[in-house]
């Protein structure tokens, strides 16, 4: 038997019983067909908007043998769909041959999208990298683990200020917690930053910004309630296609929910769409000060809102802008506005005063429930903080806040940018459970919880994404002072922006040293020094954390191929040798290892050893200590093992009178949140004025950082389609996704095109200031591109748009804008 | 072989009240409803298959269709479920299960292109 099955979790009791499938290929097929048929009756008897309990599925009797089941979160995006994955435990190892959705997660209730319907195939392609190599000579050749992880220990001692950690919004949570303890802990440097940085960082400084405290405060059960729901530079049609099916199974019973679509191109979500309001890139900025504007202005707002719960501010200096900014008076907010007029709002973002002012009409209503929804249009902005707490803003001005329905939401396109990125807090400034290495007493209370002697933890921040690659692609004379990167779960050689600048020098710099932990080779494994092969999904335990702050956990079901191994075995085999070699940080204050790991003898466990990895489960002891950060800032999580019960958790989880734990669905609500003052109806208990308030922020309209001019007369804009999932790394190895979207493309408006006397198909080269690709034209492709725009995703490596991309980012946040720059096409 | 589960989500009716009106007779809507499903079935039925493909219509709830879809080959399960999603009046097409233990997986060009 496997090590995987040894380990395998006792059958999930929410699992149906009709979970085995006989060796006999008619009955069989039979039997296959008919629970096919039975999940997909029970999963169209549910409703995805309908909270009650989905109805169980009614399958084939058990009866063979061969396949079991068990729940896991879906690999790909923010969603935190369930499903359940079937394992042949007949093959070696085990092997995942079917995946159908969970039906009692309340998320999906039995459904999936096309990506999560092939999610199993992600595991299988043929060139899965399966041992460690190190490039010698040039070329990558084979070597040990020991050699390898060796070699990562002489590159940390070679100076450990210059290590820095690269990780991902698909890291798990004990993955990602076990970094964070290596580099803030250990190494003391900070330099850790996860790709999240890339997609979701405005969203954090925005939730912090106004509330005092990151992450949404409602839920997807939102969506089941609300009358309008607005877009907001998102396309979830085709990034989180089962949100949108909530909307659309919403309407296909008769419910009106009308859908507002604020965007630059015209995309699968615009189909559905009641209203489509095309802006220029930037224009969000505008129109959200023009809805405030009227509501002002026609005396809508909510005025006992306002003054119950809300507190003003801008940031005066426009050149040093920062996250708190100053105060500001209503008055003062009020005459800020004045200049946002419909009519002047159209100028500035292309946008009809008519449609201005039917979106104000909506806030102006206090009979509708509002919810708006973002993702990377609205954080991947050079004003990326801004627009958050703007969106948030008329939200809270017009009192659509805290009641289900009424909310603004951020959505997150990777499974765990939430859980294990934002909530440990993987960020170069930050440490777990909303602390910040700033201030001193958040060092004390991980220095306490991590048993490190006072004063381990470097005060000041690490290098975020940006600054973090620009000094490993400068060279070292020049100050280039991160001479080694260690990149787990992501592939920055395609995701950086504007790669000529932070990735593609590095080629020349010899001192430099990239570590790539991966499981298939990518752009990034391309100028690797050290490639390590990582078990994936349910190759490993994991625990990730979704877009409404659910907290969801599975078991490894398979074993990894070849030599692949799990990124956190990874990152305590690194931290081991480096305390065998003598690294003061790799000791806690008692002398004792930084992961000393025990098993419920109380004896260690020497989890740094792979033969031993398993011999106790890490997720546990690595989460049950990060449950300690948790509680400082009210975003409580259970004990693991609650999770191992549920199709996850939504935090703050409290235990009740009973000791049953309880999940927060709508935080700052009386109603709900057990948090809130009794009576306060609503209460904002992170404020940073202290007093229960929000904060409302003015910012002015300000213009894109680069516009198009007669060089580069065109704007770009970057994006996702519905068959890959981000860089394509696994999408692209899945050959119905591939077949179905087997190459990148610019799409083309076809005034555009004719001018440039180019067909479908042709290939035009898009060029900015920064590079150029080369890519075939799709005239009016998925989308629908404005005259003088064009739009190229990133997913395939064959054509790498982030040569051309900006990376200029928010002050604040410091996340680039992958959505606006200004490009040529000629003829290739 | 491939199998899969789908869900249809058809044709949403267009009698949904305005804000403030008035719902709609249910037994209006519950009629529209079971049209939009006997055209859809129709329709289904109608498709051109690949060889050896085969489809099987389980029982509407509302305007959710269930249906599995059985073909010889993965290479044609994609295409059966992009001519659903084609099909006029279909909204969505979920999956609700897959089989995907497939021989052929391992000769399709999964590599890198690097």
């Amino acid at each position: 038997m496997s090590q995987a099955n040894d380990r395998a979790h006792p059958q999930n009791d929410a699992l149906s019983p009709a979970d085995a499938v006989s060796a006999d290929p008619v009955s069989r097929r039979a039997f296959i067909k008919l629970s096919a048929m039975a999940a997909a009756t029970a999963a169209a008897a549910t409703h995805l908007s309908d909270a009650t309990a989905a109805p169980a599925r009614k399958g084939p009797a058990a009866g063979a043998t061969g396949v079991t089941w068990n729940k896991a979160p879906c690999r790909f995006c923010g969603t935190g769909c369930h499903v359940e994955v079937g394992v042949d435990k007949s093959v070696p190892g085990g092997k995942v041959v079917a995946v159908r959705g969970a039906q009692k997660a309340a998320v999906n209730k039995g459904l999936l999208c096309v990506k999560g319907y092939h999610v199993g195939g992600a595991l299988y392609g043929r060139d899965r990298l399966t041992t460690p190599m190190l490039r010698v000579d040039g070329v990558l050749k084979p070597v040990t683990w020991d050699k390898a992880i060796d070699v990562m220990a002489d590159r940390v001692l070679k100076d450990p200020k210059g290590f820095a950690i690269y990780g991902s919004g698909q890291w798990t949570i004990p993955e990602g917690y076990a970094a964070q303890k290596l580099i803030k802990g250990g190494l003391s440097n900070n330099h850790i930053d996860p790709n999240a940085r890339l997609c979701m960082a405005s969203a954090v400084t925005g939730f912090l910004g106004v509330y005092g405290v990151d992450e949404p405060a409602g839920c997807y059960e939102d969506l089941d309630a609300a009358d309008v729901v607005i877009l907001w530079g998102n396309n979830p049609a085709e990034m989180h296609p089962i949100l949108f099916s909530r909307i659309v199974d919403r309407r296909s019973r008769g419910q009106k929910v009308e859908l507002i679509d604020l965007t630059t191109r015209r995309t699968r979500s615009s189909d559905h769409a009641d209203h489509v309001m095309i802006f220029k890139p930037q224009g969000d900025m505008a129109i959200a000060n023009g809805v405030a504007h009227l509501l002002l202005k026609d005396g809508t707002y909510d005025k006992a809102f306002v003054q119950k719960h809300l507190n003003f501010r801008h940031n005066p200096d426009p050149d040093k802008p920062s996250l708190f900014g100053k105060p500001m008076t209503f008055e003062a907010y009020k005459k800020a506005l004045e200049p946002y007029t419909p009519e002047h709002v159209e100028a500035l973002s292309g946008v009809p005063a008519a449609q201005i002012r039917l979106l104000a009409s909506r806030f102006a209503n206090p009979k509708l429930k509002i919810t708006s929804l973002w993702c990377m249009g609205m954080n991947q902005h050079t004003r990326g903080t801004a627009v958050n707490t703007m969106v948030h803003g008329i939200h809270l001005l017009s009192g659509h806040f805290g009641k289900p329905g009424d909310a603004p939401t951020s959505l997150t396109g990777q499974p765990s940018a939430c859980g294990t990125a934002r909530e440990v807090g993987t960020l170069a400034h930050a440490l777990p459970g909303g602390r910040i290495v700033k201030v001193p007493a958040h060092r004390a209370q991980t220095e306490k919880l991590w048993n490190l002697p006072a004063g381990r933890i470097n005060p000041k921040p690490g290098y975020h994404t940006v600054k973090m690659w620009e000094q490993f692609t400068k060279p070292t004379d020049k100050g280039g002072d991160i001479h080694t990167i260690f990149v787990q779960v992501t592939n920055p050689g395609q995701s950086l922006p504007n790669l000529n600048h932070l990735f593609n020098d590095k080629k020349d710099l010899k001192d430099k040293f990239l570590i790539v932990s991966d499981v298939y080779p990518t752009a990034t494994t391309v100028l690797a020094d050290l490639v390590l092969p990582a078990a994936m999904w349910v190759e490993k335990n994991g625990v990730f954390g979704n877009s409404e702050r659910r907290t969801q956990q599975w078991f490894k079901m398979v074993e990894p191929p070849g030599q692949a191994r799990d990124d956190c075995w990874q990152t305590i085999a690194l931290a081991r040798r480096l305390y065998e070699r003598g690294h003061a940080g790799m000791r806690d204050k008692d002398g004792k290892f930084l992961f000393d790991i025990k098993d419920a003898a109380g004896k260690s466990v020497p989890v740094w050893d792979w033969a031993h990895y398993y011999d106790v489960n890490v997720d546990k002891a690595l989460f049950e200590e990060y449950r300690g950060f948790t509680t400082l800032k009210h975003k409580d999580l259970a004990p693991y093992d609650e999770y191992v019960k549920a199709h996850g958790l939504r935090w703050p989880v409290v235990q009740t009178k009973s000791g049953t734990w309880r999940e927060t669905r709508f935080r700052f609500s009386e109603f709900d949140d057990v948090y809130v003052k009794k009576g306060a109806e609503i209460d904002f208990y992170h404020s940073k004025t202290k007093d229960g308030k929000a904060q409302l922020w003015f910012h002015p309209y300000t213009p894109p950082p680069e516009l198009p001019d007669k060089d580069y007369p065109m704007w770009l804009c970057t994006g996702r389609v519905l068959e890959h999932w981000h860089t394509g790394t696994m999408t692209m190895r899945i050959p119905q996704l591939r077949r179905a979207m087997p190459h990148s493309y610019v799409e083309v408006h076809p005034k555009d095109a004719r001018k440039l006397g180019v067909h479908n198909g042709d290939k035009v080269v898009v060029e900015s200031r920064r590079g150029a690709v080369t890519l075939p034209v799709w005239i009016e492709g998925r989308g629908a591109v404005v005259e003088g725009s064009v739009f190229v995703p990133f997913f395939d490596e064959r054509g790498l748009i982030n040569n051309v991309t900006l990376h200029l980012f928010c002050p604040i946040s410091k996340e680039p804008d992958y959505k606006k720059c200004a490009v040529r096409l000629r003829r290739a | 072989m491939a199998i899969s589960g789908l869900v249809i989500t058809h044709g949403a009716p267009q009698v949904a009240p305005q804000h403030g009106e008035p719902a709609a007779a249910p037994t209006r809507l519950d009629t529209l409803v079971a049209a939009n499903t006997a055209h859809l079935s129709a329709a289904l039925r109608a498709l051109t298959l690949p060889t050896g493909a085969s489809l099987e219509i389980g029982e509407a709830h509302g305007p959710r269709l269930p249906l599995v879809v059985e073909t010889q080959s993965r290479r044609h399960d994609r295409d059966v479920f992009d001519a659903i999603r084609s099909l006029p009046g279909v909204r969505q097409v979920e999956v609700a299960y897959v089989w995907f233990d497939d021989p052929e997986l391992g000769s399709e060009p999964q590599e890198s292109t690097l």
